[in-house]
């Protein structure tokens, strides 16, 4: 594509963000209900933030490297996953996904190098430096 | 199974005079959109949508039918002739059939490519007639939960099958469900993103956005696009079909016929992709691959055929499940909607006289334009003589008379514009609108669904993978995810492997 092109995509994935925050307010405004009984505000109100993800997901292929793009939404992944499943558990996943994908380890020893890591962290910070973490979700 | 009796008293329909009239005009005016580079199926069905509003949703869905296949038919000619695909379906025609042309026998390839469109056409109405009702009386089971589940798969197979990048299209899916959120909410009435007009209480008109988004916005884009085409003129003589060319295409017909049906339950593009693989298929069984490109006639029979066979399976999602898998279907559903004719299910047993008179007026159509298209193909090449700066102003005209005609407002005629607009401007960023318009069109029903079941469950979510139906859905939608998922973790890895610069 020529950068004409390319601007204007830019500026396509911008007005949809834009419209995906503004649907975002809106239907906020509405009675949302509640996830069981929703009410006339809650879909539109998912329809907006799944929309403003996949633009900024867009975005974030578009404009910054694909290494970017992993690391955010496997910061995301591990923000949702970090106090049910433990701090062990979710490092592990963290770093092997992260090393599988970045690194010219194989799944295979970057799994190992995740669990490694991740118990090693998990002894660091918790019994040497006394930080709270939840390492295990049974141990909180 | 019977079909025999449905199907005369759906002849009884599709016979009588008007219903003739308008499967007529429905298949000269899709001719015409096919030839016409530029205007494709979908602005043609949009451009006369709104003329079906006064029709019985029969006549309306024979025409509207017509203009869909007729397309198909229309879009070899511009192919073979000028080498400018007449629509997006007959970009692999242009290879050898415009090869043929060259070398003076665009006679036999416009031939095979009516005779292929005719047996594709013909056959996958067949299978249309035949796997409709049965699967039909199946999906009767089908609850709300299970109805949710079955849309959801379809939006997320649009995003996943067709062409564009995965993001883009289900962003534009999203676009389009939160479009079909303007107006009152269908359960508790409350007005959402109408900001205090009691204009959009009723939401946008869909045919407003339709012709928008394919009739006005091709227009505009034709205007950098198109230029002036001198096209090769076959002789009418030699439009009388030779037995050795009849005897070279009719395998790779038969095999287009097969590949046609089967890409046509497939959502997205599948009338574009089945010519490409139709294509692929004819170069690797042939003796001499390399001739591929230089005007073989396998190569015209084979993709055309199976354009056009698209058209029946396609019919089946929308005429029994009510879920349209591309967009031209799209427009059909909407067409059907307005008569409050709901495709699914219930068609068959509720309005025997729209599915069996469609299904009967297909046949008629298809002789039809194999009957219209040798005779009348200098008539339709003529039609590129026509300077663009007449043409346009034209269409944006009777888009402009049939916008008003639907609900006598002139507000529609704005919100066809900006949609237009929108449509342009999409496009030029490679974001492609029509799953933007499936989403509309599926957007109530499916939010609907939903509430409606968890309604029924009190609030359990579980209720979405309950009863045999829900399963297969919810077990495609996850199979779906995980090899999307999965294709896409790989590929990425292999991409950053490969870098050498990788940061570690």
């Amino acid at each position: 594509m020529n950068t004409t092109g390319r601007r204007l995509e830019l500026a396509v994935m911008a007005c949809l963000l834009l419209l995906a925050v503004f649907a975002f307010w809106q239907a906020a405004l509405m009675p949302s209900g509640t996830l069981s009984l929703p009410g006339p505000g809650m879909l539109p109100m998912a329809l907006g933030a799944l929309l403003a993800l996949s633009v900024l997901a867009l975005f974030a292929l578009r404009l910054g490297s694909r290494q970017i793009g992993v690391c955010v939404l496997a910061l995301l992944a591990a923000g949702l996953l970090f106090e049910r499943a433990g701090f062990v558990v979710t490092g592990a996943l963290f770093l092997w996904v992260l090393l599988w994908m970045l690194s010219p380890l194989g799944w295979w020893r970057s799994s190992i190098a995740g669990v490694a890591a991740a118990l090693v962290t998990d002894y660091l910070f918790k019994d040497l430096l006394g930080v709270s973490l939840p390492s295990f979700p049974w141990t909180s | 199974m019977d079909v025999i009796q449905p199907l005369l008293n759906g002849f009884a329909v599709a016979l009588r005079p008007d219903n003739l009239l308008y499967c007529l005009i429905g298949c000269l005016w899709g001719t015409v959109v096919g030839v016409l580079p530029g205007l494709g199926p979908l602005a043609g069905l949009s451009l006369l949508l709104p003329l079906t509003y006064k029709l019985e949703p029969a006549s309306a869905i024979i025409m509207l039918a017509g203009i869909f296949y007729g397309a198909m038919y229309g879009g070899s000619t511009t192919s073979i002739l000028v080498r400018i695909p007449g629509e997006a379906a007959s970009i692999v025609t242009c290879i050898d059939g415009y090869a043929m042309a060259r070398k003076g026998r665009a006679g036999p390839a416009l031939v095979v490519a009516a005779i292929g469109s005719w047996v594709g056409g013909t056959a996958s109405i067949v299978g249309l007639m035949l796997f409709a009702p049965p699967l039909a009386k199946l999906m009767l089971q089908v609850g709300p939960a299970a109805e949710f589940g079955l849309m959801l798969l379809a939006l997320l197979a649009l995003s996943f099958v067709s062409g564009g990048p995965p993001l883009k299209t289900l962003a534009m899916v999203l676009v389009g469900l939160l479009i079909a959120t303007i107006g009152v909410d269908p359960i508790t009435a409350h007005p959402r993103f109408t900001f205090g007009f009691i204009q959009f209480t009723e939401g946008i008109s869909f045919v407003a956005i339709a012709l928008g988004l394919f009739g006005v916005s091709e227009i505009l884009l034709n205007f950098e696009e198109i230029a002036m085409v001198k096209a090769i003129r076959p002789t009418l003589r030699s439009l009388v079909p030779k037995l050795q060319d009849l005897r070279d295409s009719a395998p790779a017909i038969a095999r287009g016929t097969v590949v046609g049906f089967v890409f046509g339950f497939i959502p997205g593009i599948s009338h574009v992709v089945s010519t490409f693989v139709s294509y692929a298929v004819e170069r690797k069984l042939s003796r001499e691959p390399e001739a591929f490109g230089t005007g073989k006639i396998q190569g015209v029979a084979g993709p055309e055929t199976a354009n056009n066979a698209t058209t029946g399976s396609a019919m089946i999602p929308l005429l029994v499940l009510g879920i349209p898998a591309i967009p031209a279907t799209a427009i059909l559903l909407s067409a059907l909607m307005i008569h409050n004719v709901q495709p699914g299910p219930q068609l068959v047993a509720e309005h025997p006289d729209v599915f069996w008179g469609l299904i009967a007026s297909m046949y008629i159509g298809n002789i039809v334009l194999l009957v219209l298209n040798l005779p009348m193909v200098g008539l339709f090449v003529n039609l590129l003589r026509i300077p663009y700066a007449y043409l346009a102003p034209g269409i944006l005209l009777i888009s402009m008379v049939g916008i008003y005609s639907v609900a006598s407002n002139s507000r529609d005629i704005v919100i066809m514009g900006i949609f237009g607009l929108l449509g342009y401007v999409l496009r030029k960023a490679k974001f492609d609108p029509a799953p933007l318009l499936l989403a509309i069109v599926l957007g109530d029903r499916m939010e609907v669904s939903l509430r409606r079941a968890l309604t029924i469950s009190q609030g359990d979510w579980w209720i979405l993978a309950q009863g045999a139906m829900s399963k297969i859905f919810i077990g495609a939608i996850v199979l779906l995810v995980a090899l999307q998922a999965a294709a896409w973790l790989f590929g990425f890895r292999r991409k950053l492997a490969d870098l050498p610069e990788n940061p570690k």
